[in-house]
C-alpha cells in the first residue's frame, strides 16, 4: 500500500466548526486532532469568475453552495458547500492580508452555506446570558465590546455573531477567536499603544488586539441584542423593540446578507424567529464623535 | 442597465435642497417628504452600499486599493438598476492612482453641479463645522489637499472625498472634457426657481410638466425644510452645529466676514467667482 504525502494541516476551533488548514491561522483556538473536520482551507486555483451565479457585486459571485470574493491585490477567495475555501493568494501579499478576508467575509459565507444564522456584530458573555452589539460597519461594535470587556464580561466573538439551533430547536451563539480589530482612535480612548499591536493589514492603521484570557468556544444563550447606529445627537438614546419589529431588524443585521442563497435561507430564517423569541433587544442610537464611553457603556450595561 | 447622474458640489452649496426637490418629484403622489430617508439621491460615498457591492468591508482597504474598484464598484450599481440612477458626491472630480477617473464611465450620463457665492459658502462651511473659524475655513478653501473622511485613524461612515480648493473643485467637475456637466448657481435657484429646476429637470432626462416641477419646490421650500428639520431632526446634520438648513440666503457673508477675510477669499478665487458671475470685471462683488 502506497502512502502519499499530505501537507501538513492545523486544527482549529471557530463559530462551532473544526477547521482544518493548510494556512496557519494563529488567531483561532486550536481544536483536539481527533474531532472531525467540518471545514477545510486550503491553498489552490480559483476561477476569475463563476459560470451562472445567481447574486453578484462589483467583487464577489454567489450561487448556490458557492462564494466567490476577489480582493486586489490579495486573492481570490472560493468557498463551496460550506465545506471548504480555496485560497488562491496573489504574489507579494501578506499572510495578515489574506487572514483578514478568509476569516471574515469568507467564514461568514461558509456559515452561511451551513444555515448558520451569522448576524454582523460582537458578543460577549454575561452572568445573565450572552450579550450581541450589532451594526453596520463604522457603528462602534467592536469599541463598545471591548469596553465591555474591560468591564470583565468576557469575549464570545467579533465582528461576527453565529447563532445556530440546538437538538432542542434553542438558538444558541457560539464562541469565535480571541482577538479584537481596533483603530487607533478607539485605542486611545482606552490608552492601547499602537506600537504593540500588530496592523490587521499591512496598509492599514487598524490593529489586531489580542484578548489574552481563553475564550469558551462552547453555545450560549443569547440574552440581549443592542443594534447600534451614530446619531447627530448629544446623548445616547435607547429604545426597545417589540414583538416581530425585532425579526425585521434582525434581520437588516444579518451578515453579508447578498451572499445568502435561497436555499440557506429556511433555517436561517428558523433560527431568526427563534431568536426573536428569547431576546430583549434595543436599537441605540450613538452620539457621533467623542462620546463618555464609560457612561454610554454603563447605560448599556443596565439593560442586561 | 441603469444610467448614473452625479449631483454634485463643494458642500453647503444647494445639493440637499435639490436632493429634497428630485424626492418630491419622484415621490408619489400625496406622499410626505421624509428627510431622514432621500433614498431616491443615495450618497455616492456611503460605505455600506459599497461594502455591499465588494462582499467585504470598504475599510478593510486602503483609500487607494478602494478607489482602484470604485468605478468597478458603480457600474455595478447601475448594472442592477433601470433607468436614471442619481447619486450625490462631494468629491472632485478625479482619478485613481491607475489614472482611471473615478466619476466617467460607461454607466455615467452626466453631472448637474451646485455652485454657490464661496463668500456665503465660507458662512455656511463654518457653521456646519462648528469646530473650524471663519479663517481656518478660508483657509480650507484654498487647501489643494482638503478631504472629507480622509483620516485613516478611525472608520467614517462615507469614504474619503477630496474636494482641494473650492476653485480646483469648480473646475475638476465643470472643465472635464470626460462627462456632460450642467452647472446651476444657487443664487439663480433661489431667484428663478421654476426655470432653474426645470432645467435641471430636462438635463437629468425626466419629463415631468412643469406644474409637477412646482409642486415639488412648494413641498421642499426652504421654510418647510426648515420645519421638517425641527420637528424629525435631520441625521446630515453634524453634531455640534444647531440646525443644518439655516438660513439659505444670498449674501449673508456681508454681516459676518470681515473686509480682510473677503480680500482673501477673492484673491484665492478671482478667476473662478469672474467666470460665474460672483464679481464683475471691475472688481465688484455681486450678490
Amino acid at each position: 500500500m502506497l502512502i502519499g504525502w499530505r501537507r501538513f494541516m492545523w486544527r482549529y476551533r471557530a463559530y462551532s466548526l473544526i477547521i482544518e488548514s493548510e494556512i496557519e491561522l494563529p488567531e483561532l483556538s486550536p481544536a483536539e486532532s481527533s474531532e472531525s473536520v467540518d471545514l477545510t482551507i486550503r491553498i489552490g486555483e480559483v476561477p476569475v469568475v463563476l459560470q451562472d451565479p445567481v447574486a453578484e457585486g462589483a467583487r464577489f459571485q454567489a450561487a448556490p453552495g458557492v462564494l466567490l470574493v476577489v480582493v486586489d491585490g490579495v486573492g481570490r477567495f472560493l468557498a463551496r458547500d460550506g465545506e471548504t475555501i480555496i485560497v488562491d493568494r496573489e504574489s507579494g501579499t501578506t499572510d495578515s492580508d489574506i487572514r483578514l478576508f478568509l476569516l471574515g467575509t469568507m467564514l461568514g459565507g461558509v456559515l452561511q452555506q451551513r444555515g448558520i444564522l451569522t448576524l454582523h456584530g460582537s458578543v460577549v458573555d454575561s452572568p445573565q446570558g450572552a450579550v450581541a452589539i450589532l451594526g453596520h460597519s463604522g457603528a462602534g461594535k467592536s469599541t463598545t465590546a471591548y469596553a465591555l470587556h474591560e468591564r470583565g464580561f468576557s469575549l464570545v466573538s467579533d465582528d461576527l455573531c453565529a447563532v445556530r439551533l440546538n437538538d432542542a430547536g434553542e438558538p444558541r451563539v457560539f464562541g469565535g477567536y480571541p482577538q479584537f480589530k481596533l483603530w487607533p482612535d478607539s485605542l486611545a480612548a482606552f490608552e492601547l499603544g499602537e506600537g504593540d499591536l500588530r496592523r490587521v493589514r499591512p496598509v492599514l492603521e487598524k490593529r489586531a488586539v489580542p484578548c489574552l484570557e481563553e475564550i469558551s468556544t462552547g453555545a450560549r444563550r443569547l440574552k440581549r441584542v443592542f443594534v447600534l447606529s451614530e446619531s447627530n445627537s448629544v446623548e445616547s438614546q435607547f429604545r426597545e423593540i417589540q414583538g416581530f419589529a425585532k425579526i425585521d431588524r434582525l434581520k437588516e443585521q444579518i451578515y453579508r446578507r447578498q451572499f445568502l442563497m435561497k436555499e440557506a435561507q429556511g433555517k436561517v430564517f428558523e433560527t431568526l424567529a427563534a431568536l426573536g423569541g428569547e431576546i430583549r433587544m434595543y436599537e441605540v442610537l450613538r452620539p457621533r464623535g467623542d462620546i463618555v464611553l464609560e457612561r454610554f457603556v454603563d447605560e448599556i450595561v443596565s439593560r442586561f | 442597465m441603469g444610467r448614473i447622474y452625479w449631483l454634485t458640489s463643494y458642500p453647503k452649496s444647494g445639493n440637499t435642497w435639490f436632493r429634497a426637490f428630485l424626492e418630491c418629484l419622484l415621490g408619489e403622489d400625496g406622499e410626505d417628504l421624509d428627510l431622514n430617508a432621500l433614498e431616491r439621491v443615495p450618497s455616492a460615498s456611503d460605505r455600506m452600499v459599497l461594502d455591499r457591492e465588494l462582499g467585504y468591508e470598504s475599510g478593510d482597504l486602503s483609500f487607494e486599493e478602494l478607489e482602484r474598484v470604485l468605478p468597478e464598484a458603480f457600474a455595478s450599481v447601475a448594472r442592477k438598476s433601470r433607468g436614471a440612477v442619481f447619486q450625490k458626491l462631494h468629491d472632485s472630480f478625479r482619478r485613481n492612482e491607475g489614472e482611471v477617473p473615478l466619476y466617467s464611465h460607461e454607466a455615467v450620463e452626466g453631472a448637474l453641479y451646485f455652485i454657490r457665492n464661496p463668500l456665503d459658502v465660507c458662512v455656511s462651511y463654518a457653521c456646519h463645522r462648528s469646530e473650524l473659524t471663519l479663517d481656518e475655513v478660508i483657509r480650507l478653501m484654498g487647501d489643494a489637499s482638503h478631504g472629507l473622511a480622509a483620516t485613516r485613524w478611525r472608520q467614517q461612515l462615507q469614504i474619503r472625498q477630496i474636494l482641494g480648493g473650492w476653485s480646483s473643485h469648480v473646475g475638476s467637475w465643470t472643465e472635464n472634457d470626460e462627462i456632460p456637466v450642467h452647472v446651476i448657481r444657487y443664487e439663480d435657484m433661489l431667484d428663478r426657481p421654476l426655470a432653474v429646476f426645470e432645467s435641471a429637470v430636462r438635463f437629468l432626462g425626466l419629463s415631468h410638466e412643469e406644474r409637477q416641477i412646482e409642486g415639488a419646490l412648494n413641498a421642499c421650500s426652504f421654510e418647510r425644510l426648515r420645519g421638517l428639520e425641527e420637528r424629525s431632526g435631520f441625521r446630515e446634520r453634524p453634531p455640534g452645529m444647531d440646525r443644518f438648513f439655516r438660513k439659505g440666503e444670498v449674501g449673508s457673508w456681508r454681516s459676518v466676514l470681515t473686509s480682510d477675510q473677503v480680500a482673501r477669499i477673492v484673491a484665492d478665487h478671482r478667476e473662478t467667482m469672474i467666470k460665474y458671475g460672483y464679481l464683475n470685471e471691475s472688481g465688484e462683488l455681486e450678490f
